[in-house]
């Protein structure tokens, strides 16, 4: 039977950690970064390709075994410089790429949210593995790029907003879920 | 609609309508969020927004509830009325709902984790987890056949799969994945390249090539490698790829795969039983995270209902502290001195009688103050007719309490005293004495006879003050209710004028009854001497000459001592002027040395030589005079000494002369001390005993004040004569 003592407890543990915005990682060191994007021409197409690192914390490795599924939202965005001051976006989009454990298979399985399609793999590691070597993900297909100096960028984080609404709050105060990279930038076509 | 609900409509809608919104629209976040914070599919995606919206709103109501408790830390501060009252009925609201508020937060949190805590039963997990595990166990059977299966198909079909390409690979895969009962079998390179495939499974368009993470495998050495894949809702899949044996190291290595789709029931059931284990896991999975949620949500209640509690319990309070307040703020306009106001009644209750009351009290003090007022106007109306009546009043008037604090003095008496009394209204008698020590003797003796307990009494007061010797004839009350009243006049020019009159008509008596006969005896004895004196014999006539000659210096005697009684009778108007008087009393002894070489004039006169306003000629007489006496009065003795010190002294804001002469004779004698300035009191064998009654009557002319007393070598007399600034100055600039 809980006691109230537990519930005090409970509370006083949720208000430090409010108070505190950040939560112990555990023994590892979480990180999300790209590591590389780049825009691919093929004889018939032109897609965008980014590569990630990353290195989740156990409190997500221990949601996507327990059959949470983690989202990761790449955002890219290529902007024309040529024609200062103004910006001209060429390309804006952002991805949902969902990370899931499949219990009776034992596979990591990387799910393109917009598309459907999906990768298996047999360990996180692979998974790691497979997101961080080319063509990682395929961020954009069919691009048609106009003359100019164009800037690419690219962003990934770990998408909170599609976790169960019960974990969002903690996930909220938490650093392991607020995993964020910086933007990666590069100049296309230099 | 009156003007009162009109009045109660704009209140609700300003104050009460919004704190009415702000819970209506907290209480529906709340309700969101609750639900939110369970289904997913209906607000889960402003979950964030309404715990946003949930903590604006508690900041808003604590900042609402810190500015209430400021203004209340304020009133405190400057102990506004209802303020401690206030504060008092806060605290009780909060001490009422913060236990019954806590209560039920535990409890509803207690309640809950024991729902959420029930949610993982141990026993359905082990069965759950049994079961997936009984399902893994048959999809590797099944694995592990299609993997028997491909070993054999590798190894009879090796030379083909090793050397084939294009069709006749295809033909010879088609082949065996007839023999086998396989699904998709393809032919690859270990780089990936596909060499040959059956056609695509159905809903694919290209083959299903190994990942990069199996090819690894398969280029680090392994023989084959068998997976279960997940098709999302299309199922699972077994993946078997396998190295085919190479004689010739130099070829290119190849690999077969086969993928053999899971269509069985079991296969069906493995997938059912791994959703609900998948969902039973999450669901005990987040346990702690919806534990936290929902502790959060209800602390968020929680707050919201503290925070409501006590901004109840400050409109509460002020809405009982208001006529309070009211009440209170009334009654300090009444204490200072606002009797207009009328509150308005609250309610029937006893608040409202206690109100009712009120007005009742302050129309009776309105009227209480009107007659107060009327009777103040009357008592000033006295006091101002009293103060123009002793304003007007030629008898100076000085009132005193008990205490001998001056409370009243008016004009005459200013001027009289010639002291800025007015200043020292409400100051004891003795700070004046302080200031003017020349009114000591009136001050004295108003605290004699009130030391006495004299109820009344007159007494003449001699004073020498700025403007020289005054006479104040005083009159002295003591007052019923307490304190003293003085009234007095300056009566110095009466008291003259009344003893030059009577000193006049001496005169004028003497002449007619004394001079007037004495002409004709004077001429009669004449007539005797001139008829008789050659007829008588020789001895008679001698006798008659004799006698003759005795009447006639007689009557010469007596006419001098009448007309020297005449000239000190005169009413004479001294001549004011600036006067050196040390050069005065210079010339004056340098006379008498040149008359009596064996008189010694020692003068010690003042360095200072302030002219005083006098009459050269009257003070030359006076000066004669003391000489005179002096001399006389040291004709027996064997030193003729003088000595003359001036001096100028002064008391308090007022100057004055301080004239001294002495000499070495026997002194005045002692029974005659109190008559000396008597006209005709002399020791002497001849005089006409006006000397010093005459320097009496001049120093008095010049308002000045004479003494007379013996020491130890002889006489003395001192003569304090004022300076007169003011009559100097006014004589300079005429001059």
């Amino acid at each position: 039977m809980i006691r109230l003592s537990h519930i005090v407890v409970m509370i006083l543990a949720a208000s430090l950690s409010s108070a505190c915005g950040s939560e112990t990682a555990g023994d590892r060191t979480v990180m999300l970064e790209v590591v590389n994007a780049e825009v691919q021409r093929t004889d018939d197409t032109t897609v965008l390709n980014a590569q990630l690192r990353y290195r989740f914390g156990d409190a997500v490795l221990d949601a996507m075994r327990h059959g949470v599924p983690v989202t990761l939202l790449v955002e890219a965005r290529i902007v024309n410089r040529s024609n200062r001051p103004w910006l001209e976006v060429v390309l804006r989009t952002r991805r949902l790429y969902r990370l899931d454990y499949h219990a009776l298979s034992s596979r990591y399985v990387l799910e393109d949210v917009s598309s459907g399609e999906q990768t298996t793999y047999s360990s996180y590691l692979a998974l790691q593995d497979a997101l961080a070597r080319p063509p990682g993900l395929r961020l954009a297909d069919d691009l048609s790029l106009p003359e100019g100096e164009l800037v690419g960028s690219v962003r990934a984080r770990l998408y909170i907003e599609d976790l169960p609404p019960a974990m969002r709050l903690s996930a909220y105060l938490s650093r392991e879920w607020r995993l964020s990279s910086e933007w990666y930038v590069w100049t296309l076509g230099g | 609609m009156d003007t009162g609900r009109l009045t109660a409509l704009k209140r609700f809608v300003a104050r009460v309508l919004p704190y009415l919104l702000l819970v209506v629209l907290m209480v529906s976040a709340l309700y969101l969020l609750s639900d939110a914070t369970q289904s997913e599919a209906r607000f889960g995606v402003s979950y964030t927004w309404l715990l946003l919206f949930n903590t604006l709103v508690l900041v808003l109501l604590l900042v609402a509830i810190g500015d209430r408790f400021w203004h209340l830390y304020t009133q405190r501060r400057e102990n506004a009325p209802g303020a401690r009252l206030t504060t008092r009925l806060v605290v009780m609201f909060i001490g009422l709902a913060l236990p019954a508020v806590l209560t039920v937060y535990l409890f509803s949190l207690h309640l809950l984790y024991r729902n959420i805590d029930s949610w993982g039963d141990v026993r359905v997990e082990t069965a759950l987890d049994d079961a997936l595990r009984l399902s893994q166990i048959s999809l590797n059977t099944r694995l592990r056949d299609v993997v028997r299966r491909t070993q054999e198909m590798v190894r009879i079909n090796a030379p083909a799969l090793r050397g084939e390409t294009g069709a006749l690979a295809a033909l010879t895969l088609n082949g065996m994945q007839r023999d086998y009962r396989l699904g998709q079998v393809v032919l690859l390179e270990l780089s990936g390249r596909v060499v040959a495939s059956t056609a695509p499974r159905r809903g694919q368009l290209t083959s299903d090539v190994p990942g990069e993470a199996v090819l690894l495998q398969l280029r680090q050495g392994d023989s084959f490698y068998a997976g279960i894949e997940p098709l999302g809702d299309r199922g699972l899949q077994m993946r078997v790829v396998m190295r085919i044996p190479q004689d010739d190291p130099l070829a290119a290595q190849r690999i077969l795969q086969v993928i053999n789709p899971v269509q069985t029931v079991a296969a069906r059931l493995a997938s059912t039983v791994e959703t609900e284990v998948d969902a039973f896991r999450t669901l005990a999975y987040l346990r702690t995270p919806l534990k936290y949620s929902l502790t959060i949500t209800l602390s968020i209640v929680l707050l919201f209902a503290i925070f409501l509690a006590v901004l109840a319990a400050f409109v509460m309070a002020r809405r009982m502290v208001a006529p309070i307040r009211r009440l209170a703020d009334a009654t300090r306009a009444v204490a200072a001195g606002d009797y207009e106001r009328q509150l308005e009644i609250p309610s029937g209750d006893e608040l409202g009688s206690l109100v009712r009351s009120f007005n009742t009290m302050i129309v009776e003090i309105r009227r209480a103050a009107e007659m107060a007022r009327l009777s103040q106007q009357e008592v000033e109306g006295q006091r101002s007719y009293l103060e123009a009546i002793l304003t007007r009043l030629s008898s100076g008037v000085l009132a005193l309490d008990d205490d001998h604090v001056l409370r009243t003095a008016n004009q005459a008496a200013i001027d009289i005293l010639g002291a800025p009394l007015g200043q020292y209204i409400g100051r004891p008698l003795v700070t004046v004495t302080r200031d003017y020590p020349y009114l000591a003797r009136l001050t004295g003796l108003v605290q004699e006879r009130a030391r006495r307990g004299q109820h009344e009494w007159q007494e003449q007061v001699v004073l020498f003050g700025a403007s020289g010797r005054q006479v104040l004839m005083c009159h002295g009350t003591s007052l019923v209710p307490g304190g003293y009243v003085l009234v007095f006049d300056d009566v110095t020019a009466i008291v003259q004028a009344q003893r030059d009159a009577a000193w006049g008509e001496m005169a004028r008596r003497l002449a007619h009854e004394v001079k007037n006969p004495l002409t004709p005896i004077q001429l009669a004895a004449e007539r005797l001497r001139h008829k008789f004196l050659a007829r008588m014999p020789k001895e008679d006539a001698r006798i008659l000459d004799r006698a003759t000659h005795t009447i006639v210096r007689q009557v010469e005697a007596l006419k001098e001592l009448v007309n020297a009684f005449t000239d000190y009778a005169r009413r004479s108007q001294i001549q004011r002027e600036p006067l050196q008087v040390n050069e005065l009393i210079r010339e004056v002894a340098d006379l008498y040395r040149s008359e009596d070489e064996g008189l010694i004039v020692d003068l010690d006169l003042s360095d200072d030589d302030t002219p005083i306003a006098a009459d050269s000629g009257r003070l030359r007489q006076v000066l004669h005079n003391l000489f005179k006496n002096a001399i006389e009065a040291m004709a027996e003795q064997p030193e003729h000494w003088i000595r003359v010190t001036t001096a100028f002294r002064k008391r308090g804001e007022t100057r004055h002369l301080e004239m001294r002469v002495e000499d070495r004779g026997p002194g005045f004698p002692v029974e005659l001390m109190d008559r000396l300035f008597e006209p005709y009191v002399t020791t002497k064998f001849k005089g006409s005993g006006l000397g010093l009654a005459i320097v009496q009557k001049i120093v008095e002319e010049h308002r000045g004040m004479i003494r007379v007393g013996n020491s130890s070598e002889g006489a003395w007399v001192e003569i304090q004569l004022p300076v007169g600034e003011e009559s100097i100055s006014a004589a300079r600039e005429t001059g």
